[in-house]
């Protein structure tokens, strides 16, 4: 176990805590949510294999669902998620490729290719998330409004952590 | 065979994602279902407490709210001890005294803003709470248990667009039903109220005694808003909650020794 999986083991429980302890509180005029967990899986190094990937993202899941009783809802954006992120990142490569070993961070890849990057794909998993929530299309109109204000919200809050909290010489 | 296995090895990352999406679908539709139970949520024990440590930060703040919503509880149960009082006095048809008794306990996590909302409380089977049980505090109704641990149970809120609670109009009709939309937790819908009854803006919305769960006549609200288009046959009315389910911090869970019985009766009707 090296110091890179220590650390994101610790920062595991950190933004799951703050998750269900504190942004599930944090709701603008009942209907925007900051899923700031989905900030965590994001950040994975680009290399990581999607198998590995989606077993996070399940793990990471089940664990803000068993806190909000929604068992399943979130596991089941979170799994998607990971499954399109190489994709994702494989259309957006940048001019000359991803630097060896590299994060998808802001630090790393400036702030406008990572906005593009984590807007679609918040976007997609609070889609998944809030009709898998509404169990199906009959709240069509209230679901999508609930779904354009979290990603403006989850955003926001991801951009601030990533930060406040950048390492001074975070290049990877 | 072989190619067989050399195709299961290509797809092996989709394939993967296919079985992680139907496990967490089949959680999802698993965890709607009133009557299974399940290990993982808020019933249990280590998450239970996690969620106290965090509700006693947040009840430690909240306490000049909390003070003046019991004592305002205090004083309409005080007026309604009166009223009781006065009715001791008169013979009653049925004797319906002694039949519920309360457990109370405190709110360690709440939900107001899903669609499925749920409560945890810190009282469980230790405490004599099971699932079934009907939970009221803050002068009105607040949902009913869905799992009991040892320590902590978990209730479906009233805020959950899966739940039809019972309900009369006082005064006016017997039977009607309150559903929650899922859009603001202030509000529920009153359903199956019939057009030749004059429903008025501030009628009071109690539960009825057609159900096991709640003692008839507690609060649910009063009618804020009524809509009754030309060609429809039951009013489109919305009730205002008398809780408001931001600020709960108690609750009073109830429990009706009658309960076994009756439910015996319609399992005996069922057979037949």
């Amino acid at each position: 176990m090296n110091r890179d999986n220590l650390l994101r083991i610790a920062t595991f429980f950190t933004y799951v805590l703050f998750q269900v302890l504190l942004f599930n509180k944090m709701v603008l005029w009942s209907k925007g949510f900051a899923f700031i967990y989905v900030g965590y899986l994001l950040t994975f190094p680009i290399e990581l294999g999607v198998i590995p990937a989606m077993l996070i993202g399940f793990a990471t899941g089940v664990s803000v669902d068993i806190f909000s009783n929604t068992l399943g809802v979130h596991a089941s954006a979170s799994v998607l998620l990971m499954y399109i992120r190489p994709y994702l990142l494989n259309l957006l490569t940048p001019h000359g490729g991803y630097p060896l070993g590299a994060s998808p961070k802001p630090s790393v890849l400036g702030f406008s290719w990572f906005s593009t990057y984590s807007i679609i794909l918040i976007l997609i998993h609070h889609l998944v998330l809030f009709f898998v929530e509404a169990g199906g299309f009959h709240l069509f109109f209230f679901t999508i409004q609930k779904v354009v204000l979290s990603t403006l919200f989850t955003f926001s809050v991801v951009i601030l952590i990533q930060y406040l909290f950048a390492r001074k010489k975070d290049t990877r | 065979m072989r190619s067989f296995f050399l195709f299961l090895y290509q797809y092996r990352a989709f394939l993967v994602f296919i079985l992680l999406e139907f496990f967490a679908l089949f959680l999802v539709v698993q965890n709607s279902n009133y009557n299974r139970a399940t290990f993982f949520n808020s019933s249990n024990a280590a998450i239970g407490s996690i969620l106290e440590v965090s509700s006693n930060v947040r009840d430690f703040i909240n306490l000049g709210g909390t003070n003046k919503q019991l004592s305002e509880e205090n004083a309409l149960l005080r007026k309604q001890l009166n009223v009781l009082k006065d009715r001791l006095n008169q013979p009653d048809d049925a004797d319906t005294s002694g039949r519920f008794s309360f457990v109370n306990a405190r709110i360690v996590n709440n939900n107001i803003f899903l669609l499925n909302n749920t409560l945890t409380i810190n009282a469980g089977k230790e405490n004599g709470v099971f699932p079934g049980m009907g939970v009221i505090g803050g002068g009105g109704i607040v949902g009913k248990v869905k799992r009991a641990g040892k320590k902590y149970s978990t209730i479906v809120s009233l805020l959950d667009i899966d739940v039809k609670v019972s309900a009369e109009i006082k005064g006016k009709i017997n039977l009607c039903t309150v559903q929650w939309d899922g859009k603001s937790h202030e509000y529920a819908k009153v359903l199956y109220v019939p057009r030749h009854y004059q429903l008025a803006i501030g009628d009071t919305v109690l539960t009825s005694g057609y159900n096991a769960i709640y003692p008839p006549g507690i609060t649910i609200g009063t009618i804020s808003k009524i809509n009754l288009p030309q060609d429809a046959t039951f009013y489109d009315a919305q009730v205002k909650l008398i809780n408001d389910f931001t600020s709960l911090s108690h609750v009073e869970v109830i429990v009706n020794k009658d309960l076994p019985k009756l439910d015996s009766l319609t399992i005996t009707e069922g057979n037949e």
